[in-house]
């Protein structure tokens, strides 16, 4: 999945009041205080909402946000392991391992997990890998609680990896590999900005895996996989919707509470060495427009700095006025442009990518790129800009919010990468109150052009 | 990701068993139409514009017509620049896309609760008072033939609008919404001026509103808009397409250095009036609806490993579309795939679906029904497409109830007479040079009845 959101048709652009100097704070707790109610703590949430968070004697934190605003709810396990956990010449084995999740277990057979579910009514039944996480998610209607409840719980322990349901599933992969990296322009930019930028930490490697390295792959690697990974104290279970709380955990502590814990250590990750220079490559590939994609180095998600690459990105490509967006679209240089972090558990990057219009080039996107930069490090931005960058961003924030699983995928996001949910909310409050001085320091401290790494891709010339 | 399926291949489904408050307040004594649901769960509110008529309503040689129209509207109205538009939504908090389907247009955009009255004032300012400036037209044509040769890079929405282009040549669904490049080259401001005064008028004007305000507040703002427009309704029907070929055709959309081919296979399809229509979705969702426990997605990906995503789907409008079928295999197995989903059709439209899977396929569409009426936007939206297809209202809430009493036999009588296997359409975006001849050879053809088109040929 990529980090970086092409332009939404419906962008959100916020000023809760932007013609005032005194804007509105947004309705989110700046501090929540997070009380005890029986087993549950209680963590403020957005509006009237409050998510109470339990924790298994086996380790396993859940999660559960009342909301009755629909006869539905979302449920989304987090497993604490992803592409990171790999090793090399085993790349893809947390993804291709997902997709085995689905297969059978020793209490129902191959196909009956679907089967049950879809039967049931289950929306949007997926999941997804990434460099740090494997997710699952359901949508429901309100009475299969139960039903959901079991399948998860029982997958977490009782899975079969045969060879043969493995082998078919490989080659499902390597077509989603296909489709995803070998025959998209974007995921082999994408890949390759990545292998560029890191070295030595896995994510160095695309998560879908290489195609060797799967090649290679077998049952044995994936059961091997399961028993590591697969336990109640690497899990998060996340549930948003119409449900009693009270009830849900009784469930959950039923379904769960007898799956022992591992608790096996992590193996020490390979940190990346600092980048000393600027990397750059040059892709020829089939298509028609040339493209640009630029990183600088970030820190991780829990890091202090996080809340300004939130409005830098707000200033630069959100809305309709961000910089980049005039600099570059109004301008006539590219079709669009857009920016993000890619904050993880390590430290990321915050990436720029510009489609550019038909006879422009990447190089000019580039020039106009830095430009805007420099203008942040050299200049304050003003108050009123600045307001209306947080907006923006504070505004997609409540956005993603609307729907259940919006919410469910926050809460876990929150819970699993920056060190709880109080202080992913925390975080993004810190937002609001940043000033112009932070936001520049921020800029000059991590967005050295000399330390960036650039893919730059072109047409292929066709005789 | 392990299913590619719920985004891409869509399945109407309703509700039965969900119970929610649903206020929708029709305004009757205005010409445009006006529906408003109330939901104060967050200071926001979703405002819809629609007009009747879309892509479909482009004069030939002038596709993206109605597009560039509706972009340009954005760009500038008598009074404000494109700059101070853009910078008034930014103040506001508010933002407004514009949208073409087939048959309709929509100005699609949400504002904070409290800053509605600038936000529909705004908003009537560019549906009534567009300056369509041609210095503004040269930059979006530019920008927009740039953002759809872009678009040619991606393969799986490059073989959907490929294939339409082919299979409807020279009917109005082969108009794609945003527009062929060669066609935008020559619009003209009066091209657009043109279209405005043909689309937008107060009897084409359908008006969705949903969110933190009062109904109050959009009766000026309906009038408005309404007042000083053509009191017509000049859209052209959509005319029944023909299709023509009288067996098998395959067309290759020639892309260099594809590893992996995108394959959608196609024939006629039903509109929102045909009478099996609730029967023929019943059978599709058993035969590729977007869950794994479609033959589709059983045979092609879970037995065989031959793609990650398989499914099938209708197409529909006022004038029956198209009944595709889509996956994506590795060159390799590209002919095999292909033999093996011609042969399923066959033998659905022969033996049609088991008890079992009918008894599956009811279940599941009544009871995920409420997923598509579980929000009001989703409910609004609907209430857009009973008015624009001329549905009754409740159409989509009464869909899950009308699943429940079609029998398995009123299915296989549908599908008996719908499907045509001997006049399929297989098109894919392929490396011609490693496709074609395999292709031909696995289902015994010429491989000089295989049309071969550039990927870029529009």
């Amino acid at each position: 999945m990529r980090p970086l959101q092409q332009l939404s048709l419906v962008i959100l652009l916020a000023s809760l009041a932007s013609c005032s100097q005194t804007p509105k704070k947004p309705a989110i707790p700046g501090h929540p205080e997070v009380q005890t109610e029986g087993r549950f703590e209680v963590i403020p949430f957005v509006g009237d909402f409050k998510v109470r968070r339990a924790r298994l004697p086996n380790g396993l934190t859940v999660m559960i946000l009342q909301d009755r605003s629909s006869p539905t709810f979302a449920y989304q396990t987090w497993f604490n392991v992803g592409s990171i956990h790999e090793v090399p010449g085993k790349t893809g084995l947390a993804h291709l391992f997902e997709h085995m999740m689905f297969k059978g277990t020793t209490k129902h057979p191959q196909g009956e997990f679907d089967a049950l579910l879809e039967e049931a009514g289950a929306e949007g039944e997926n999941a997804f890998t990434s460099n740090d996480h494997t997710v699952y998610i359901q949508e429901l209607p309100k009475q299969g609680l139960d039903l959901i409840s079991s399948l998860e719980g029982d997958r977490m322990v009782n899975l079969i990896v045969n060879e043969q349901s493995f082998n078919t599933e490989r080659e499902v992969v390597q077509n989603e590999r296909r489709f995803r990296k070998e025959n998209s322009a974007e995921g082999t930019i994408y890949q390759t900005l990545l292998e560029t930028a890191f070295l030595e930490h896995p994510y160095h490697w695309p998560v879908i895996g290489y195609e060797q390295d799967l090649n290679v792959m077998n049952a044995k690697d994936a059961r091997e996989f399961y028993e590591r990974y697969y336990s109640p104290d690497r899990a998060t279970l996340v549930i948003v919707g119409d449900v009693d709380p009270e009830k849900a955990l009784r469930r959950v502590e039923k379904i769960y509470g007898g799956i022992p814990a591992k608790r096996i250590p992590d193996a020490p990750v390979k940190p990346e060495p600092e980048q000393t220079a600027q990397r750059r490559k040059r892709l020829e590939l089939n298509i028609e427009v040339e493209k640009i994609w630029m990183a600088f180095k970030v820190p991780a998600a829990d890091s202090p700095d996080s809340p300004a690459f939130e409005a830098i990105q707000g200033l630069l490509s959100e809305g309709k006025n961000g910089r980049l967006k005039r600099a570059l679209v109004d301008s006539g240089i590219a079709v669009s442009v857009s920016s993000g972090s890619f904050t993880m558990k390590d430290p990321g990057l915050f990436m720029i990518e510009a489609d550019l219009q038909k006879g422009k080039s990447a190089l000019l996107a580039e020039t106009v790129i830095l430009r805007e930069i420099d203008r942040l490090k050299n200049s304050p931005v003003g108050a009123e800009e600045l307001t209306r960058s947080k907006n923006v961003m504070r505004f997609k924030f409540l956005e993603r919010l609307a729907s259940a699983s919006g919410k469910a995928n926050f809460i876990g996001q929150a819970e699993t990468s920056v060190g709880g949910l109080e202080r992913g909310i925390r975080l993004q409050d810190q937002v609001y109150d940043l000033n112009p001085e932070q936001v520049k320091n921020a800029v000059k401290r991590y967005f050295d052009t000399s330390k960036m790494t650039v893919v730059i891709a072109v047409p292929k010339k066709r005789p | 990701m392990r299913n590619p399926q719920g985004r891409i291949y869509m399945k109407p489904k309703t509700i039965l068993a969900f119970v929610f408050v649903q206020v929708f307040l029709h305004v009757p004594a205005l010409a445009a139409e006006f529906f408003f649901e109330r939901d104060p769960s967050l200071p926001l509110v979703y405002v819809t514009a629609a007009f009747r008529g879309g892509a479909t309503q482009d004069p030939d040689q002038k596709s993206g017509a109605t597009d560039l129209m509706g972009r340009l509207m954005l760009r500038g109205t008598k009074n404000k620049t494109k700059s101070q538009i853009d910078l008034a939504l930014d103040q506001m908090g508010g933002a407004i896309e514009f949208e073409t389907r087939a048959e309709f247009i929509a100005f699609r955009g949400m504002v904070l609760s409290e800053n509605l009255p600038a936000y529909l004032s705004l908003l009537t300012e560019i549906i009534t008072t567009p300056s369509f400036r041609s210095l503004e037209l040269e930059k979006l044509k530019k920008e927009q033939s740039s953002a759809l040769l872009d678009e040619l890079n991606q393969d799986r929405s490059l073989v959907k609008l490929r294939f339409d282009e082919t299979f409807f040549r020279g009917h109005p669904y082969s108009k794609p919404n945003h527009g062929k490049i060669k066609d935008i080259q020559k619009l003209g401001v009066a091209d657009l001026q043109s279209q405005y005064q043909k689309l937008i008028t107060g009897p084409n004007l359908v008006l969705l509103a949903a969110g933190d305000a009062e109904r109050s507040r959009f009766e000026e703002f309906v009038g408005a808009v309404s007042r000083g427009k053509a009191d017509s309704r000049s859209i052209a029907p959509i005319p029944e397409f023909e299709q023509k070929n009288q067996k098998l055709r395959v067309v290759i959309f020639d892309k260099p250095e594809r590893t992996q081919t995108q394959v959608l296979i196609g024939q006629k399809g039903v509109s929102f009036k045909t009478p099996d229509l609730d029967a023929l979705q019943l059978a599709n969702h058993a035969f590729g609806g977007a869950g794994f426990q479609a033959r589709l997605m059983i045979e092609l990906r879970v037995k065989r490993g031959w793609t990650y995503g398989a499914g099938s789907n209708f197409k529909l409008g006022s004038s029956p579309h198209s009944w595709k079928i889509g996956f994506f295999p590795k060159n390799a197995d590209t002919p095999a795939a292909i033999q093996e989903a011609l042969n399923m059709v066959r033998d659905l439209k022969q033996n049609g679906i088991t008890e079992k899977e009918f008894d599956f396929a009811r279940k599941s569409i009544i009871n995920s029904a409420g997923f598509t009426y579980n929000t009001p936007q989703r409910r609004l939206e609907n209430r857009l497409t009973e008015v624009v297809f001329g549905l009754p209202e409740g159409y989509f809430t009464d869909y899950a109830d009308r699943i429940s009493k079609i029998t398995r036999d009123q299915v296989n009588a549908a599908l008996a007479t719908f499907l045509e296997p001997e006049r399929l359409m297989v098109g894919l975006v392929a490396t011609s040079s490693l496709s074609r001849g395999p292709i031909a050879k696995i289902l015994g053809i010429p491989e000089s009845q295989i049309e071969v088109q550039s990927y870029q040929k529009e």
